[in-house]
């Protein structure tokens, strides 16, 4: 579950932001959407934890990110929150599984060689386990993506234009997938996007303005 | 799964740079290494070999040449001193020497080097009899470890010594046969390199060979006197005498030549000790030579060398460390993104610091190994030459303290290396990394 408190961000005091609340719970979905230079990514960042908001409060399940230190703030994020970005970006001199069990110990999890080995076998990836992440196809790497979101079983799930590179068919395939897969751990998923289809696939919007 | 692991992947993953960093560190370390093998080794033998003499007496030369003939066994004679000149040093009751060793040099067996000489030069190296016993008299030849292990020589056995020190000159003494009567327990100094017989052995070999080369032989001594030193022979008159070995004997044939005098005192911080050698060179026609004086002079001439080595050496140190924070750092514009996900999924700071510094440290071990190998395979190399040169041994594939202390050296390195990296990595900011900003 994540609900957000008027939460604010300026970059140097130029550039204000003021964002709506969000409210998303555990199992559900929200779209939050917005042109480009909006403060999108901004936003996300701040849901993420990546970034902390000038003013406001962001909680995830019960706990307020703005108590904890920056380490701790480092350890609930990989505990807490699974974030698909835009590109793909992997720890390259591992293989596909190795980078799900990196995800595993980074974030102070135990290591899970077969819960990785079964995410794997949900997004169709087993057979891909011990492949270099270079050597995936695109479609590949994004689920990927999504496996190293769902490794930790987060409470949260951001994702930042996952459809933008994606044809209408693969669009609608990969939302009902990450869709389905948050469901089932029980995580609230908040897609960020300036992509109008996936207005007809999640019914739960906020236009950001 | 860890992120040692994981510096360790990011390492590899790299041929390129990673042989770079390696071969660079390597060289340095390995150098470094190679000069300190060579350096302890030699100055190991060189201690050894100093056997607590206090001076060498021989003919008129170079008086380093004159100890590295007659106590390390590198070098030729500086030629002859007939036993009347010598005869007040080999004295017994003389005041204040405690021990003076005869030898008598020119011949060897396979490029090992036969000494006449008595029983006192087993007391300067605690030579011990291992099979057999003692050389007394006639050709019988007691001979040192490495020389019975490496010219093949067993008890009983007989063999014809050769002029000079080298056996292709193919200058035998054939008529004359040597006999092993004795073998020695390993000493690790100069006398297991060595074949003892008797002093009047030589003279008996040189004097046959004379009447059998003739007079020929003489003056083309005596023409290329110096050049030809080591091949100096024993002049002297037929004796049918049946020689002891003793003192008393050698100093009963003053006609006949030795090459020179290992002197001990007995107190060398005597006065009249310490200034022996300037009296017996001033004042007779032999010279006198303190070997910690000459090996401190030689010492100090290869210093020069290895000085410069060695500040190569640390240059090529410099070097590698160079290359292990440029290929670290231009990987960290490479992996920017990557280093930011790490942070993503709950890395820490300290995670990021410890991941670069573990890649600069594991690339430094590397090369550590790689030159320490190489340091050792150089040494093997130099052993056997010097073998072959000297026949001095040397150990190759032993490890010392100095190999720890470059280890932590190494360590140390890769740290500082990958330091500024390490930080850099660690304060990447992953909200600008991220959003490309």
């Amino acid at each position: 579950m994540i609900h957000t408190r008027d939460i604010s961000y300026s970059y140097d005091n130029k550039q204000f932001f003021n964002f709506p609340d969000i409210f998303c719970k555990g199992g559900e979905q929200m779209l939050i959407l917005g042109q480009s230079g909006i403060g999108k990514s901004t936003l996300l960042h701040i849901l993420g934890g990546l970034l902390r908001p000038k003013q406001g409060e962001v909680m995830i399940g019960d706990v307020s990110t703005n108590g904890l230190t920056n380490a701790a703030l480092d350890r609930f994020r990989g505990k807490n929150i699974g974030i698909i970005f835009q590109r793909n970006h992997f720890l390259s001199s591992l293989n596909v599984v190795e980078n799900l069990m990196m995800t595993q110990r980074l974030s102070g999890t135990n290591i899970d060689r077969s819960a990785a080995m079964n995410i794997l076998d949900r997004l169709e990836l087993k057979h891909k386990y011990d492949s270099k992440t270079n050597d995936l196809s695109e479609g590949e790497k994004q689920r990927v993506t999504i496996a190293r979101a769902l490794i930790n079983k987060p409470k949260l799930i951001l994702a930042d234009e996952p459809s933008s590179a994606l044809d209408d068919k693969n669009c609608e395939k990969v939302i009902s997938l990450l869709d389905e897969q948050a469901k089932a751990i029980n995580a609230a998923l908040v897609v960020v996007t300036h992509d109008a289809r996936l207005k007809n696939i999640i019914p739960n919007q906020i236009e950001l303005s | 799964m860890n992120l040692f692991r994981l510096a360790w992947r990011n390492v590899i993953s790299n041929p390129l740079n990673l042989i770079l960093s390696v071969v660079l560190f390597a060289l340095g370390i390995g150098l470094i290494n190679y000069l300190l093998l060579v350096n302890t080794q030699l100055k190991d033998k060189f201690d050894k070999n100093l056997a607590d003499i206090d001076m060498v007496i021989g003919a008129k030369g170079s008086p380093l040449q004159m100890i590295l003939c007659n106590m390390y066994h590198i070098d030729n004679p500086t030629g002859n001193i007939s036993i009347k000149n010598a005869k007040p040093f080999l004295r017994p009751n003389h005041p204040l020497i405690k021990r003076s060793v005869p030898l008598s040099l020119g011949d060897s067996y396979k490029s090992f080097r036969i000494v006449g000489t008595n029983h006192s030069i087993l007391e300067l190296y605690d030579g011990q009899i291992q099979n057999g016993k003692l050389w007394t008299g006639g050709l019988e030849a007691t001979i040192g470890y490495a020389a019975a292990q490496e010219a093949g020589l067993r008890m009983g056995d007989q063999f014809v010594s050769s002029h000079g020190f080298d056996d292709e000159l193919d200058m035998t003494h054939d008529h004359a046969k040597f006999k092993v009567v004795g073998i020695l327990k390993p000493t690790g100094s100069v006398l297991d390199q060595l074949i003892l017989v008797p002093s009047a052995a030589i003279w008996e070999v040189h004097d046959h060979s004379a009447e059998a080369m003739g007079k020929e032989d003489h003056d083309h001594d005596h023409d290329h006197d110096h050049d030809h030193s080591g091949h100096e022979h024993h002049h002297h008159d037929h004796h049918e005498h049946v020689h002891d070995n003793t003192i008393e004997d050698l100093l009963s044939h003053e006609d006949e030549e030795i090459t020179s005098i290992l002197v001990q005192f007995k107190n060398r911080t005597n006065f009249q000790a310490l200034n022996m050698p300037r009296n017996i060179n001033e004042n007779t026609d032999l010279q006198a030579a303190s070997p910690a004086i000459e090996i401190n002079r030689l010492y100090s001439m290869i210093g020069v060398g290895t000085e410069a080595i060695r500040y190569l050496a640390f240059l090529i140190a410099f070097v590698s460390a160079l290359s292990i924070f440029i290929s670290l750092f231009k990987s960290l514009r490479e992996r920017k993104y990557e280093l930011a996900l790490m942070r993503v999924s709950g890395g820490t700071k300290g995670g990021l610091l410890f991941l670069i510094l573990a890649e600069g440290v594991i690339l430094a071990i590397i090369g550590y190994v790689v030159g320490i190998f190489l340091s050792h395979l150089a040494m093997s190399f130099t052993g056997q030459f010097m073998s072959r040169a000297y026949r001095y041994q040397f150990e190759a594939w032993n490890f010392g303290k100095n190999e720890l202390i470059l280890l932590v050296l190494s360590i140390a390195l890769g740290m500082i290396a990958a330091l500024i990296p390490a930080i850099k990595a660690s304060s990447t900011d992953i909200h600008k990394t991220l959003s490309g900003k």
